[in-house]
Formats: structure tokens, sequence, C-alpha cells
């Protein structure tokens, strides 16, 4: 099941911010914006690729909006209530709360100073916002059965938010506008570490990397400062929300820490207004100021003054936030015009002006004068002096973010699209994550796993558990590949916790993971165990002179009176022993199974031959253990350092009488008439000793390796001593 | 105050608080990704829940004290909670009422049925109420205990209005939150509407910062609250007494601000319900004697218990009962909307329980300090297979049975109390051959079928192995290999993997495995 991500807003550009997800099934829009470079339909995006029929309800699960932004919110009004889209829509506390006056400002400067023709009215405003969930951040909203959406705190405005949608297995996060820096009265922007499918993410800064915060606020102080020392006027434009606020926050800190008495005007009842909203969701503030509210709201400002027309030509310094933010029409562009000719002046620009404005035309160069329309000329001699403290991330903070979540791909919209290019490529190659950047209109599809919903028996987790717990409590198997070159060694014994079972599937049932012994007890079946064996010579080196041991038609050991440098105590003694041994030892020589897996010991159905129970087996190990185990011990230890040597495993076990790797043993057999002997052409029997080897199917490829192993070495004898253990030396003592 | 012992300190309190982890509602909690907690609001009180846990082959919701409509805080939202196999039931805010409610509904103290089987069987002559579930949330969702609720206010609020008209003060000692903001909201609208001035106090030492927070917290109030925000209005009127200057905070009784500020008749709202601690005892003993003062008391504290210290009492004792959970005959329409499976009750509201409304789900009931074993409602654990392992599976009919199995081998991992096959980073290689066989391998068969795959072989002899009955056959395979079977076990020996290989191939393909 692939995501398919439609582009209608924000492609390779910045405004009109309109994203349509289509994921698992369901269809969400993340944001509504409109474009504030465009007065003709470039400003709205073409809706008409939702639906060409129109039915947006049918075509749209839902719509969420991640900040008040008119470039985030702007068309929604013109959506719902002009085409006519009647499902859920989201957002957060504050953004419902602002987005009406965001909506309602542009609209009346769109309509009073630019005499358009309204796209929407007031009340279509306040129809579309009682269409508008509120949310709370992490709350996980169940849009329907399947689709969950959850905020997670963004930054950059009150209330903007990274918005996380999930739909079965598939998952993703929007991340509207977000800054990962904390600053006056936002916090960083904080996600948990989600396993996403896809992340769409704003690259406004998509190359630039910005210093600290607290240089450019001074910077900006200072400048404010240094025009009102000088009986300046300072314009300061703005949205209504947001930057002003922290802006006034910070000036008002300023002003109060500098017994400033210039006044600070805001040029509507818009931003007083708005700054009663900032009270009531101090909440969604910074810490500092969420700590210091129930003493002191911050945005109880004590400075700011309010304002009237009339003051724009009152003489004396003043400081005036006006809206709108990037000088595009009215009052901030009222109030330019008669402020721009004086030199005295200062007009602050906030870090980013949409093209077209005149905030735009400010910033590219420092132009004397601009032509406003046909009739209209402006004379700028005033300073300009550019914030560049805008709340977006920039770009180590969006590769942080990316690194953070580590999504399984990438789409970048709100940027620019040759900085967009560099940063795909960062991404690409730096995180390893496929990185896409659409055009307006332009769709993405992405692959995305999903899952089967299974049921999972306790004895299938429990088996899966126990042999973690098994690989844990030894050293991991592994066998090192400078030896054997095999991959499936490698495969069998890989660190990966691989989890073994059965799928069983039924008709008209949820599908069941189950063990090997759940699904015997379902088919009501006994299980057919199937034993690999065989007898293995494997060559002995006897360097020093060897004894013959033999005996009654016993096979010849070899000699371990070379076992001791120093011959050993009682060597008939020790002759004897060993002959009574294997004439014991000679009537059957079983396959004989030793604990394969922790399970199979609980299998009512393990045969009665193990070791342990085998009649012809010797009755007294401890006995034999004392007399008898040294030789064969002595064997053992060499063939299992041969083994360790070969391939990297430390988790041999090791018995008096047999060694075994997983399921696979081996001991010394002394019957010639081994069932388990196929005998291949004639065997030196002075310079072979047979291992009776036998395994479980399980361990084939492993045992393979052992045998050829096996087939490969010389055992050396000769300084059998020195590999000796000290406590089997004492064995030899009789 | 020698009655009362600190046992914890202001520090110990703020220690305690930074330990704990604040939660928004609905917000997924995970411990050890294994448990998944979320708290949905109850509408007791701002920021009070109910609790739904998730845990592998268990889920429950833990249902405390609920009101399905607040004033202040987000209402009930009890279809969050719908869907978990076990609810343990813990509003016991009916516990008081129950005697009047069995008189109610005709039965008597002596009829409450103490065992489980009465149950079952119940009382015939009690009429079953069919609920359909849009019917349920109507009378879940009623207006009537809002309104009971705000008939209940106004007549507190006229009754007080009345005591300060006569020149008696009022003293409010604050319980919860909500009825006391609620109540000052109220008796300032009716003061305002008579054009009376009567100062309020508040006198806490958290007041200011309480007050403060209320005002901030939009996503935690009930609906009517959040449009004041979506107004531009603040969302409770406190904020607005203050600046004019009708309600006055302080800290503290004794503080000269206080003394300045203080006038009789006025309202007092402080701390602490029990009447022991606090302003209100201070107040209560100027009070008291005076028969046109008020005190408001609400239910649950035993009057005569609380003004016994105050002998020569005669001032006016008004105690009221607000809504403090969820109304008794609306439990079991609500559990049945939950639809559990199975619902812990308290023994102490066994009496409530009749067969009427046991019909969908058991019930168990539990009693103090006392260890309630609840069975197991899930064999298997839940977990989801991810597809793309699920394409590289092997799928095999099984003749006999409408089954089919496949190998299956995956990274297993454990995520929000799910598990979560996922494929391993290299290929999964699943062994080719049948790793498990079942049911018996006859020799014969076996013999043909080596035969058919052009392999040498022959029955080499007869053993009957000692202990057993069965016999076990050895078959010479070519020259390399020998097979023995005795029906139930197999063992192949070969030096050769390639014929081990083929031998296991040939016996999987005579009988069933996996």
């Amino acid at each position: 099941m692939a995501i398919e991500c439609l582009v209608l807003g924000a492609g390779q550009e910045v405004g009109k911010s309109c994203v349509v997800v289509s994921i698992g099934g369901r269809r969400i829009m993340f944001d509504c914006g409109m474009h504030m470079g465009y007065l003709d339909n470039r400003r709205y995006p073409d809706f008409s690729r939702i639906s060409e029929s129109g039915d947006f309800n049918a075509a749209l699960t839902c719509i969420v909006i991640t900040h008040f932004h008119l470039d985030h919110v702007g068309a929604l009004p013109y959506f719902t209530e002009i085409c006519g889209y009647n499902g859920p829509i989201y957002m957060t506390y504050p953004t419902k709360a602002l987005a009406p006056l965001m909506l309602e400002d542009y609209r009346k400067v769109m309509v009073e100073r630019r005499g358009e023709e309204e796209q929407f009215s007031f009340d279509h405003i306040v129809d579309c916002m009682k269409k508008v969930t509120a949310i709370d951040l992490k709350q996980v909203i169940q849009v329907d059965k399947d689709l969950s959406i959850c905020a997670y705190y963004a930054g950059h405005v009150l209330g903007a938010a990274m918005i996380y949608a999930k739909v079965g297995d598939n998952a993703m996060v929007y991340t509207g506008d977000y800054n990962m820096t904390p600053d006056r009265h936002l916090g960083a922007a904080q996600i948990d570490r989600l396993e996403l499918d896809l992340l769409i993410t704003e690259s406004t800064y998509a190359t630039t990397i910005r210093d600290s915060k607290y240089a450019r606020e001074r910077e900006f102080l200072k400048a404010v400062h240094k025009c009102v020392d000088a009986g300046g006027k300072v314009l300061i434009p703005t949205f209504a929300l947001g930057r002003a606020q922290e802006l006034c926050l910070l000036l008002d800190d300023y002003w109060e820490r500098m017994n400033l008495k210039v006044p600070i005007y805001f040029s509507a009842g818009l931003t007083i207004q708005a700054n009663m909203y900032y009270k009531m969701l101090i909440g969604w503030t910074s810490q500092k100021i969420k700590e210091a509210y129930g003493t002191r709201n911050a945005f109880d400002f004590k400075h700011v003054c309010s304002f009237d027309r009339s003051l724009v030509n009152a003489p004396g310094p003043c400081i005036l936030f006006a809206t709108p933010g990037m000088i595009s029409g009215g009052f901030s562009l009222e109030v330019f015009k008669q402020w721009a000719p004086s030199e005295k002046n200062l007009v602050t620009l906030p870090g980013y002006c949409v093209a077209g404005t005149v905030g735009h035309k400010l910033m590219s160069g420092k132009p004397t004068r601009i032509d406003l329309d046909k009739d209209t000329c402006i004379d700028v001699r005033c300073q300009i002096h550019q914030m560049s403290f805008s709340p977006h991330t920039d770009a180590k903070g969006i590769m942080d973010l990316l690194s953070f979540l580590s999504p399984k791909h990438v789409i970048l919209v709100h940027g620019e699209k040759p900085k967009m290019a560099i940063l795909k490529g960062r991404i690409e190659s730096e995180l390893g994550i496929p990185c896409f950047y659409p055009a307006n209109n332009e769709a993405v599809s992405v692959p995305a796993g999903q899952t089967i919903r299974v049921d999972v028996t306790k004895s299938f987790l429990r088996n899966h558990f126990n042999r973690n717990f098994n690989l844990s409590k030894h050293e991991p198997l592994c066998f090192s590949d400078t030896i054997i070159n095999h991959e499936e060694i490698s495969e069998i014994c890989s660190n990966e916790r691989i989890a073994e079972g059965i799928l069983l599937m039924e008709k008209n049932k949820i599908a069941k993971i189950v063990s090997e012994n759940d699904l015997l007890h379902k088919l009501d079946a006994k299980e057919h165990t199937v034993q690999l064996a065989f007898c293995c010579p494997v060559k002995v080196k006897n360097s020093q002179q060897s004894l013959d041991f033999s005996t009654g038609g016993t096979k010849p050991l070899p000699g371990e009176s070379n076992s001791e440098p120093n011959p050993p105590h009682q060597p008939e003694k020790l002759l004897r022993a060993v002959s009574g041994f294997v004439q014991r030892q000679i009537q059957t020589c079983h396959v004989t199974r030793g604990p394969v897996h922790p399970g199979d010991l609980m299998r009512p159905d393990s045969p009665p031959d193990g070791p342990d129970t085998a009649p012809n087996n010797l009755s007294q190990p401890s006995e034999m253990n004392a007399s008898f185990g040294t030789p064969f011990c002595s064997l053992l230890e060499l063939l299992s350092r041969e083994f360790e040597s070969k391939i990297d495993c430390c988790n041999i076990q090791k018995t008096f009488d047999h060694l075994q790797l997983k399921s696979f043993q081996a001991r010394i057999c002394l019957n010639d008439l081994c069932s388990y002997r196929i005998q291949q052409g004639q065997s030196d029997c002075k310079t072979e000793t047979f291992f009776c080897c036998s395994w479980s199917l399980s361990d084939d490829i492993l045992a393979r390796k052992l045998l050829g192993i096996m087939r490969e070495v010389e055992l050396d004898i000769s300084n059998i001593a020195f590999l000796l253990p000290e406590h089997a030396s004492e064995h030899m003592e009789m | 105050m020698p009655y009362f012992i600190f046992y914890v300190s202001a520090a110990d309190v703020n220690g305690c608080m930074e330990k704990v982890q604040p939660l928004k509602y609905a917000e997924e909690a995970c411990y050890n990704s294994t448990l998944v907690l979320k708290a949905f609001s109850s509408g007791l009180e701002i920021g009070s829940c109910n609790w739904k846990i998730n845990a592998p082959r268990r889920n429950f919701v833990y249902l405390s004290s609920s009101i399905f409509e607040s004033a202040q805080a987000i209402d009930f939202d009890y279809r969050s909670l719908q869907g978990a196999d076990i609810i343990l039931f813990s509003d016991m805010s009916t516990i008081n009422n129950i005697e009047e409610d069995f008189n109610h509904i005709g039965g008597s103290q002596s009829d409450v049925n103490k065992d489980d089987k009465d149950l079952i069987l119940g009382d015939a002559s009690i009429p079953r109420p069919v609920f359909a579930e849009d019917d349920t949330s109507e009378l879940l969702m009623d207006k009537c205990e809002i309104l009971e609720e705000n008939d209940k206010m106004s007549f507190i609020t006229s009754y007080i209005i009345d005591s300060v008209r006569e020149g008696g003060s009022v003293l409010i000692p604050i319980g919860r939150l909500g009825v006391a903001l609620q109540l000052l909201e109220q008796i300032s609208d009716l003061l305002k509407s008579l054009s009376m001035e009567v100062p309020i106090f508040i006198i806490s030492t958290t007041a200011e910062q309480t007050l403060a927070f209320t005002n901030a917290i939009p996503e935690w109030l009930c609906k009517r609250r959040q449009e004041k925000l979506f107004c531009g209005e603040p969302l409770f009127g406190h904020a607005e007494l203050m600046k004019e200057k009708k309600l006055h905070v302080f800290p503290l009784l004794y503080s000269s601000d206080l003394l300045l500020k203080w006038q009789e008749p006025c309202i007092v709202f402080t701390l602490h319900w029990t009447l022991r601690l606090g302003p209100a005892s201070h107040l209560l003993s100027r009070w008291h004697a005076v028969s046109s003062c008020l005190l408001i008391l609400e239910q649950g504290i035993d009057a005569e218990m609380a003004l016994s210290p105050f002998k020569s009492k005669s001032m006016k004792v008004l105690q009221c009962s607000f809504l403090s959970g969820i109304q008794s005959h609306k439990i079991f329409p609500l559990l049945s909307i939950l639809r559990p499976k199975l619902v812990l009750f308290p023994d102490d509201l066994r009496p409530l329980c009749t067969s009427q409304n046991s019909s969908s789900f058991s019930l168990l009931f539990y009693s103090v300090n006392s260890t309630l074993r609840v069975p197991s409602l899930q064999d298997e654990f839940e977990g989801r297979l991810m597809t793309d392992l699920a394409f590289q599976l092997q799928p095999r009919r099984l003749f006999s049975k409408e089954i089919a199995i496949a190998r299956l081998r995956g990274k297993l991992v454990l995520s929000k109390g799910k598990y979560l096959l996922l494929s391993p980073k290299k290929p999964i290689n699943l062994p080719s051959l049948r790793m498990l066989l079942w049911g018996s391998v006859d020799a014969a068969r076996l013999l043909v079928a080596l035969k058919e795959k052009g392999i040498d072989c022959s029955i080499e002899n007869e053993n009957t192995v000692l202990d057993k009955d069965t016999k076990s056959l050895r078959i010479k395979v070519s020259e390399t290999a020998t097979v023995e079977t005795n029906g139930t076990e197999t063992t192949i020996c070969t030096e050769n993997g390639t014929m081990a290989a083929l031998i296991h191939e040939t016996m999987s393909s005579i009988c069933e495995g996996i």
C-alpha cells in the first residue's frame, strides 16, 4: 500500500500551503492556505484536483490546519463555504481561536482597502469556524475507526502543531511550519520518536544556518533605541499575531529595563484583543512565561498604549506595530507611505517577505523609490532594519528533526526550489532517506508497509524468549567469516533475534502464529522425529610412541600413557579399566539424544533411549567420569578445540563422554559394528578414532560443517597433557 | 494546631510532583512498550479522568466517579471507554443513596441479592427496560442532571443573597473547586442583577494562582466555556470581578490589606471544609453565634460533628449535596453501552444489581482488602504480521482439514502492547525441507518412494528393539546411507548431506509435515 501525496500549494514555493495525502484509504488535507503574493485564481490551491465532481465531502476524510497564518488557513472559509466542504476540520485550540481574527483582518484589508470583491464574508468565517473541532497537543483523536491524528508542539507561532496521522500500520507527520529553537514566547518544537513512512516538512530555510537569536534581538533593540533617541518613528509591520507579541515582549522588557517612556502603539484593536487570547492560551507559550503567569501574565504589557489614527503624524518618537507584516497593503502600507520619506524613521522588516509585496522590494537591495502602482510612488529615505529572527527552523533544525525521526521518506514543501534541491541532496546523502520536493499540483507516491492482524500463542512467545534467553546467557554463537566463509552459517547464528514459528490459517478465523507443539496439538498428531547420525572417523596423530591397547576385538585407543609427559602411575590398571568400559560399550552404540532444545525435553514423546535411560549406557556416569573419563575427555577436548578454532563459537558444551553444539552431539565410539558407521574403503585403525555423531534436522547445515572439519583435522594427542584441565588430571589418580 | 500532624513537607510534595508525568486527555502513555495508558475526562472536576489501560491479552477501564455534563470541566467522555474487556467500576458516589433507591424500586434491604445466582435469576417483578444504544445515550445525556444541579445552585445562591440582605455574612468552605467557582459566578451574577454591592472574599494561599490557572486552561473546560475562548472572553468571570473590586483575593486572613477591605456582611470562600483548619475555623468562631449568618456545607460532612466545638451555634447551616458521580439509574445503561465482557463491581453497591442489567456482561464483586482474581478473557496475544514478510511465506493447505500452514521466520518486536513481526534485515531463507514431520512412516512406502527417485535401496535387516514392540526397519540406501525407522521415529545415517536431504525429502513426501 502506497501513500500518495498531492501538493496543491507550497510546492517549490512559499505560500498557500496545502497538501492532500492519501494514506491507507483515507484522504487528509493538511493546511488550506492562500498565497499572499497573488490576487488572481493562483491565490487559492487548485481544489478541482481533489475531486473533479466537486464532491469534496466524499473525496476527503478530514482537514487538519497546523497554525493560524493565512498561508496555512487563508483558503479554508472559501473551501468550506464556497466549495462546500462539510467534513471534519481539526486545529489546535489557539489556532481555532486566532484563525478567525487573521481571516477577518485579511478580509477587511482586501475589501475595505483594496476595494476588491470579497471572496468570503464575515459570516462565512464564522460558519466555517463552527465546523472546526479544537484539539489539544498529544491528544490522540480518532477521526474514524482507522484514522487517528495527534498534534505535537511546533513552536513557530502560538498553537502551531506538527500533525501525526496514522491509518492502520501507516503513519506520517506533516510538520507545518516549525521552529527547533525556543524564542521569547514559545518553546521549541517537540515530537516523540515515531515510526514514520513519510515526513512532510517545511524547508523555508533549507540552506541557512542561523546564529544565536540573542545577538539578533540585541541588534534589533539597538536599532530601535537609536531611532527613538534621535526622535524618529519606528514602524514594525507584523502579522497581528505571533511576531507582534514576541517583539512586544522584547520591547516591553527592554523599556522596563532602560526606563524608556516612548509610547508603543498597536495599530488596531485587533492586536490588543489578540493579547487577550494570548493570556488565556498561556499554556501554549514557553516554559518561562508559563511558570511566571501565576503572579503576572507576561502579556499584560506595561508600556503599550492604545492608538489613534491621528497619532500617525503626531510629533515625537513612537513605536508602531501595524498589520499586515509584509506591507502588502492595509494600515502598514498607509503608515509606510507617510513615514518612509524621512531619514529619521525606521522600518523593520520580517525575515521573509513574499515576492510582490513592498516588504520584498525593500529587502531586495536598498531602493530609494518604490512604485506602488501607476499613480503612486514612494520616496524611501528611512532606515531599514531586517529582523532575521523568523520563527522557522533552519537547515540544521530540519536535519536534526529528520535524523531524530528517521522516516522512510521525506517530502519537502514550503521552500524555494534551488535551496530545496540542495537540502534534498543532503538528506539523501547524509541520512540515506529518499527525498522529494514536488512542485504545485504534482503528486508523489511513496511505498508503505502494511500488516495483517494475527494472534500469537503463548508457547510461540515462550519458545522465542527461551531461545533468546539461552543465547544471551552464552555468548552469541557466531562463526568467523575468515575461517569458514559460508553464509548459511552466519545466517543460522546471526545476532538478529529471529523468531521462528508456524503461521496457521483457518477458514473464517484470524491467522495464528504458533509453535510446533501448538500445531501438533491442533492437528492432534504426533511428531515423527527425524534424527541424523553418522559415525565419523577422525585422524589421530601420535608423534610419540603409541601403546597398543587392542584387547578382545576392541578398537585400539590412542595411548593415554602419552597423555602425560611423565608416564602415568599405573598403566596396566588404566588399560584394564578402559577395556572393561569398552566391552560394555560394544553392545550398542545408540544414537543418543541429548538436550537439543529446552523444549524438546518437555516433549512427551521424547525418545526413551536417551543417554541416561539407555540400558547399555553406563549406569554410573560419575564413576565412569572418575575412572575413565580422561582419555575420552582429552580427545573430545582436542576435537572441541578444533571446532573452536575453525568456527568462532564458545558455547560448545562438554561432558565426560560427549560434546554438544546446539543439537549436534559427538561421542567417541569404540564399537566396530556401530550401525552408523558406513565403511568407505579401508580405514586405518591405528590412526583413526570414531566419533559417533547425531543431530537433529534443524542443525543439519551446522552438522555438515562440523563433520567436514572432523574429516579434515588430525588430532594431535602427543601433547595432550597440556590440554588437560587441572581437575581432569586428578581423575587419573586411581 | 495540636490535632494535626503534618506528615509531609512542601518539599516532599514538590518532590513527589516532579515524579509525575503529566498527560493530556487521550494522550497515549506507554510503559515499557507493554502497557498503554490513556486518560479520558470524567467530568467530575477539571482534569479528573477515567483510565483505559491496554496490555497484551488484557485491557480494562478504570471507571471512577463521573459526571455526564459538567458546568466547568469537559463532559464525561464515555464513548472513548467503549470496547474494553473489563471495567473496574469504582464510582462509589451512590453508596449513600442505596437505601433510598431501594425503597424507590419497591425492594427493601432484606431483598438485597447476596449471591451471584440470584443475580442471574433476578426478580421478575422488576420491569426490564430494553435500551437501544441511541435511547441509552439519550438517557445518559439527558438535560435533567445539569438542570437539577442548576436549580440547586440557584436555590443556594438565592438563599445566600437572602442572608446577605438580612445583614448576615456567608461562609462557604471550599470543597470541590468546580462547585466553588460555579457558586462564585452565580452569586456575583445575581448580585449584579440585583445591583447589590456585597464584597466577596476568597482567602487561601493558593487562591491567586488557582484563579489565574483556571483562566488559562481552555482545553480542560466544558464546551460552554471553550466557546468563551473562541469569542475572546475570559473563561471565568473572576478576573473581571477582581478588576471591578467586587472580588478580593487574599492569601491570609490576618493581613492589613484584608482589614482595610473588610466589611460585613460579606461572602467568604475559604478553607477548610472540615471546619478545623484554615480561616474557616476563625470565621466560624466569629459568626457562629450570629443567627443571620449562613454556613454552606457540602453533604458528606457530618454537620453536627463539624460544628460541635461551637456550642452556642445559632448561625444557619445549609447543607447541600452536589452531583458527584454517576446516578444509580444510569450505571447499568452506561455499562451496557460500554460493552465490556466483565464488570468488576463494588460489593457495597451489589444492591444496585438486578437481573435486568447483567444481561450483556458478567459481574464480579470486589470488596476492600480482598484480592479478586480476574479470569483471563483472551487466550492469545494480539500480533501483527508485516505484509512483506507474509508475502515471503509459502503456505500449504492440509488435505484433511480446512487449514493452511506456513513456516515463519521474522523479527519479533513488542510495541505498545502488540507483537509485531517484521522482515528481518537479511532474507529469511525459509527451510526448503519440512523440518517437522508427523504421522507414521511406512518403511515399505519409503522404499518405494526412494526407488521412484531413482535411488538404489533395499531392506537390510529387521531389528526388534529390546523394550518395545515396534519393529525397527533398516534400509540401505545405495552404498552411502542407511535409514532406520520404526514408524514413529527415523534416523538417517549418511555423511553425504545431499543424500540426507534427498532421503528427508522423500520422507516428507510420504508423511505430513512442515
